[in-house]
């Protein structure tokens, strides 16, 4: 089986990763929400400088975010409420940029995608942007019900962020 | 009050009032502040910079930051731990670029000197006879910490010869650092690689924070709190309200937050560390380290300058058992307005690795850049800093006036040593680790 999509299918996921971006920038969480799989999960790794040769792995490793669909609903409704969050209140102006969209056939109803991801963001008490930017790998599902997210992973381009918290997603 | 050219003692004086429980806005602001402590007290004192566990064997190194100085924390061929300025002896380039591997030494990308893992002289840029036997080697050694020393597997390093062993230097802390750092034999490592965070703040917020605040706790953790405990806002301020705050000597500071009366019999002993953890906290702890352990909901520290620790529980999985993470950081210094968060999280060697997995996920998941409690504080502070930026806002004072009504409590016959107040919004606390600031600028 050749894992090559379909015109069609690639038209059909890339609209899914910009409705995501979409809903994402507009942190409207009740419907980002409906987009993810229950066996949801979504991780981003700790970026580091490495040697090429000599390099180590310390300890049983600790990314930024390592959610399933449990704790990721319960970050969704706290992002949700002025009332249950202090890093959005008020709300932060973003800008999700999705791009390099790439997708191969996982199984008759899966699709590995990956994509670049830039998110500008804008606080009320900075006047530029920060801006991080990431790779992603995904796995999509196709439902009955339309596209699923079933595993994301981030691998974003800073070490250090470059900011103060990162209330919101990739 | 307006900043002279050149602060002296009796300008420090002044920046911290004492009698009045404040501080001037500007040691959060004023970068010749900034630039004076650098001097007088990061340069004096003893500072975090790793633990055991990250470079368990010889060559093992990781990048880390004393202060404003990028140094590289190394195991020696001989087991030793060094800890050495990670700028050429040559001229001054970054030598160690990576944040961790294994090395026999480090050889400068400008040109080619070569240093041991001790920080030892190698090789120049070609052959060392060129010099004609006119330059003493030896004093080209990259430059090592004056003392580096360790407790619990936290290492500690500093550049002042005439520090006080670091024993003495955490002395009674270590009495409150053992409760949820040196609780089993074999003691903890690491989870994995440091988060890092900027956040537009001075340090000094994040080591008074810890130090500990409780009144934040309700206002901007009550909602994760109750959405991840359980626990009512109104039963976290009982907590919080009528636990004891501990001044432990030197500018250490912190809180042991019990269970309150309204959540006893619901909460389990030690917030749910597993069974065979505990059997080897009854065996490593005093009688008395035990009494105020086992009631305890967590934990916060500073130890000064800027060395904190939290151990929260939290559950993300519905009907699922409370996980305790605990997490070691440090506030690095960055400008007067800016720091940088170090952020690691510990568990027990002993435990199981489904536990160390858990305890992982607890803790990236609440004390991380991404984490519900510290994407809510990181706000809170960047927002001092944008509050107190003008010309009249840097004027007022930081507010430290609970400490007025509680200062004069201190518990008497409190199974620890130190100080300990009945509250942990009094704010005492949180003051003293400014105080112990203010010792060193005007020395
Ligand atoms: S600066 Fe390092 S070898 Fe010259
Ligand atoms: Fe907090």
């Amino acid at each position: 089986m050749s894992n090559r999509v379909s015109e069609t299918e690639y038209r059909d996921l890339a609209d899914f990763l910009c409705d995501e971006a979409e809903l994402l920038s507009a942190q409207d969480y009740p419907n980002w929400q409906k987009m993810l799989a229950e066996d949801l999960h979504y991780l981003i790794p700790v970026p580091q400088f490495l040697e090429q040769v000599g390099s180590r792995e310390i300890g049983i490793g600790n990314g930024y975010f390592d959610d399933d669909i449990h704790s990721m609903r319960i970050r969704l409704e706290l992002l949700s409420s002025p009332q249950t969050t202090t890093a959005e209140h008020v709300r932060s102006m973003l800008n999700h940029v999705v791009s390099n969209i790439r997708i191969t056939k996982a199984g008759d109803d899966e699709y590995h995608c990956k994509s670049c991801i830039t998110v500008h963001r804008t606080r009320f008490n900075k006047k530029e942007p920060t801006i991080i930017s990431g790779r992603r790998q995904d796995l999509i599902r196709r439902t009955t019900d339309g596209f699923r997210l079933v595993t994301r992973q981030v691998n974003l381009n800073q070490s250090i962020l470059m900011s103060s918290n990162i209330s919101y997603f990739f | 009050m307006l900043l002279k050219e050149n602060l002296g003692p009796a300008d420090f004086e002044q920046l911290v009032d004492e009698q009045k429980a404040t501080a001037s806005r500007l040691i959060f602001t004023d970068q010749s502040i900034f630039e004076l402590e650098q001097e007088k007290l990061f340069a004096k004192v003893w500072l975090y910079i790793g633990h055991d566990s990250e470079i368990p064997n010889p060559g093992d190194y990781v990048t880390r930051k004393m202060a404003t100085d990028p140094v590289i924390l190394n195991r020696g061929e001989d087991g030793n731990i060094n800890v050495l300025l990670n700028s050429c002896s040559h001229r001054g380039t970054l030598l160690c670029t990576t944040d961790t591997g294994n090395t026999k030494g480090f050889t400068c990308a400008y040109h080619g000197w070569a240093f041991g893992l001790n920080g030892d002289l190698k090789a120049t840029a070609d052959d060392m006879n060129l010099y004609d036997g006119k330059v003493d080697f030896d004093t080209l050694n990259l430059k090592s910490a004056a003392r580096v020393d360790s407790y619990a597997g936290l290492i500690f390093a500093t550049w002042n010869n005439e520090a006080p062993d670091l024993a003495d230097f955490l002395g009674d802390a270590r009495w409150y650092l053992d409760l949820y750092r040196k609780r089993t034999p074999q003691g903890m490592e690491v989870l994995g690689a440091p988060h890092r965070w900027v956040v537009e703040t001075n340090w000094k917020t994040g080591a008074v924070n810890f130090g500990a605040d409780g009144p934040h706790a309700v206002k901007v953790h009550g909602p994760i709190t109750q959405a991840t405990f359980g626990i009512p806002p109104q039963a976290v301020r009982d907590s919080l309200l009528y636990s004891p705050a501990i001044s432990m000597g030197n500018g250490h500071n912190g809180i042991l937050p019990f269970i309150p009366e309204s959540l006893r019999g619901q909460v389990p002993a030690f917030t749910g560390y597993p069974a065979e953890l505990i059997e080897l906290y009854e065996q490593c702890l005093t009688t008395a380290q035990l009494e105020v352990s086992r009631d305890l909901l967590g934990g916060v520290q500073t130890m000064f300058p800027n060395f904190s620790s939290v151990q929260a529980p939290a559950i993300f999985r519905p009907g699922g058992p409370p996980i305790n993470m605990l997490a070691i950081r440090v506030w690095q210094p960055i400008s007067a307005t800016q720091m940088e968060i170090w952020n690691w999280f510990l568990v027990e060697k002993e435990a199981s690795e489904e536990w160390k997995h858990e305890a992982m996920l607890a803790g990236v998941r609440t004390f991380s850049p991404g984490g519900t409690f510290d994407q809510d504080d990181a706000e809170a502070w960047a927002g001092i800093t944008a509050g107190i930026a003008g010309q009249q806002s840097r004027q007022g004072d930081m507010n430290f006036q609970m400490a007025l009504a509680y200062r004069d409590q201190i518990i008497p016959d409190f199974p620890g040593p130190g100080k300990a107040y009945p509250s942990i919004y009094g704010e005492v606390t949180e003051f003293d680790v400014l105080l112990e600031w203010q010792k060193y600028m005007t020395a």
